[in-house]
């Protein structure tokens, strides 16, 4: 009886991706857009901090890379913008590569602030390489992605793209976690009662895995930015600064840390929350809006998180059992 | 005569200014059963931890098998042939009974990486696999009806032989136990002690540190006795507890304590 509760959900939820947004306004397409990025990007930070149990609060870092790598290449150079996301991946991921060996060294607060200075330091980049990047002006006309003839430039056609590349990333996480990999990743979670020194003695190579989650977390980070270089087709430090790597974090935690949905549910309350912002603060400037955004939603996250320690979530998981496990 | 099966060389750690190895010596054959014994901070787990790679030697070889692993990461030493449990448990309490198990068993598996993340066949099958073999592991030690309890809910003689059939499940040459029944009743040590004699039966090397004397008599065939980072006696139980060092070193402490 549960399995098939549990199918069917999964098919009205499929049918409502599929076919609801045909029936809507490209306002709330655009939201189901963003919620999408900014999902691809929680998903890989969501293994990094919720199974492997390590922070990176500068994952805007590679959000950024990804989001320049293929703009740049594809706007300044005609190159396709499906092999600027690639180019994308392997920028972020070589970057992530170099870096993670000697900052995966630190724990705890070291590691956070190290990853702090990561994500600065990008953002720096971004604003100051303006012979690249058009500095902290940016740069438009960013090519649209397109399919043979076909330019994905409509908000619904873009939608479907994103869509399936969510459903390849969340199914590729979904595997690692319930394979001896996720297993093997929740061993060095020592919040959770995990232990380093017993999983090294088994035989798990600690420093090798998390060096693997970080550049696997890197590479969705930067396909997440790609497809926002492609949707906004402009391009500025702005949605690249710390604010932004610590947005990710944020969203993972209220979403629920260490459940696979909630990377999802993460940036579906942020964006949610964010529009209903700025419907109440009278948006006279976009900084002013900005800074409203920065004070509200972070009040909410510790508000959420007083209530439901283990984010959304919880409050998804508490509504299951009342509904289909009497 | 032989040469060893493992072999500690003139092995010397230091922290600080205080020895916990001292030009240590020591060796054991393939398939031997020996206990190490010896006042607190003689330095026992410390061995354990210099075998296992946990932590590094400051001078001296290890030999395990014909090979030099001193200078060898923890987890490659796991996958040479040696498996330990922890004077602590260090039970990783966020899976369960089960899943800890698999841990060991499940590197046997060859799946890749990218196998692991599109799930293909293999990866299912070799996970039922490692289950199965996991469930072995508990079966043998009695703990397969706990399989899908968390290792809170365990009792502390449940708990140990948890942290055993997980070292097991690597399918280990050689096992080193640190304090396998500390804490438990007479009839738990014997039930340990039974188990220990099993796995020397399927051809695994054993040494194990204890407090406890009833499975250090009974349950080993060459007793150690260890105290600041030396060896002071080595042999059967009855000649080790009459050496007068050894009895100098338990009841002297004792003394000056006072």
């Amino acid at each position: 009886m549960k399995k098939y509760w549990k199918w069917a959900t999964w098919g009205i939820i499929g049918l409502i991706l599929c076919f609801g947004p045909l029936f809507v306004g490209q306002y709330f397409i655009g939201i189901l857009i963003f919620i999408a990025i900014f999902g691809i990007v929680a998903m890989g930070l969501g293994l990094l901090i919720g199974y492997a149990g390590q922070a990176s609060l500068g994952h805007n870092a590679f959000y950024g890379l990804g989001a320049y790598t293929s703009g740049i290449l594809s706007f300044r150079y005609g190159i396709s913008p499906w092999i600027g996301i690639l180019c994308g991946i392997f920028m972020a991921g070589g970057i992530a590569f170099l870096i993670g060996k000697p900052i995966l060294r630190f724990r705890g607060h070291m590691l956070v602030i190290a990853t702090c200075a990561v994500g600065l330091i990008f953002w720096g980049l971004f604003g100051e390489m303006d012979f690249i990047t058009g500095g902290y002006e940016g740069f438009s006309r960013i090519p649209y992605l397109s399919i043979g003839g076909f330019t994905f430039k409509r908000d619904i056609h873009f939608y479907y793209v994103v869509l399936v590349i969510f459903a390849l990333l969340f199914l590729v996480i979904s595997n690692i976690t319930k394979s001896k990999v996720g297993k093997e990743l929740r061993t060095i979670d020592l919040d959770r009662g995990g232990s380093e020194v017993a999983a090294e003695t088994l035989g798990i190579n600690i420093g090798r895995m998390k060096n693997r989650v970080f550049i696997l977390s890197a590479v969705y980070a930067s396909i997440g930015g790609s497809l926002y270089a492609h949707y906004v087709t402009h391009l500025d430090p702005g949605p690249f600064s710390p604010w932004s790597g610590f947005l990710f974090v944020m969203m993972i935690v209220i979403g629920g840390a260490r459940s696979i949905w909630g990377p999802v549910l993460g940036p579906a309350f942020y964006v949610g929350v964010k529009e209903l912002i700025s419907r109440a603060v009278p948006t006279a400037h976009s900084a002013a809006l900005a800074g409203y955004e920065v004070i509200l939603f972070s009040l909410v996250f510790i508000l959420v998180l007083l209530f439901f320690p283990e984010g959304l979530v919880q409050v998804a998981t508490a509504l299951n059992q009342r509904l289909f496990k009497k | 005569m032989k040469s060893p099966y493992l072999e500690i060389k003139n092995v010397t750690k230091r922290f600080g200014g205080v020895y916990a190895a001292n030009n240590l010596s020591l060796s054991l054959q393939k398939g031997d059963l020996v206990s190490i014994i010896g006042p607190n901070g003689a330095g026992k787990t410390t061995l354990l931890n210099l075998i296992s790679g946990v932590l590094p030697i400051n001078s001296g070889q290890i030999w395990f098998n014909g090979q030099r692993i001193d200078k060898v990461p923890a987890h490659r030493i796991s996958y040479l042939g040696i498996a330990r449990s922890f004077q602590n448990l260090q039970l990783f309490n966020n899976l369960s009974v089960v899943e800890n198990v698999m841990i060991g068993s499940q590197r046997r598996g060859k799946s890749t990486f990218p196998e692991v993340m599109f799930r293909h066949g293999r990866v299912k099958r070799e996970e039922r696999e490692a289950f199965a073999h996991a469930m072995e592991q508990l079966s043998f030690l009695r703990l397969e009806k706990k399989a899908h309890e968390m290792p809170s809910s365990l009792a502390l003689k449940e708990r140990k032989l948890l942290g055993i059939a997980r070292a097991l499940a690597t399918e280990p040459e050689m096992l080193l136990l640190d304090e396998p029944v500390g804490g438990l009743a007479l009839s738990e040590i014997q039930e340990v002690g039974k188990n220990i004699l099993k796995m020397q039966e399927q051809g695994i090397t054993i040494l194990f540190i204890e407090h406890r004397m009833e499975l250090v008599m009974n349950f080993s065939e060459r007793v150690v006795v260890m105290d600041f980072g030396e060896k002071i006696a080595e042999g059967v139980f009855d000649e080790v507890r009459k050496n007068e060092r050894v009895v100098t070193a338990y009841l002297g402490k004792r003394i000056n304590e006072v």
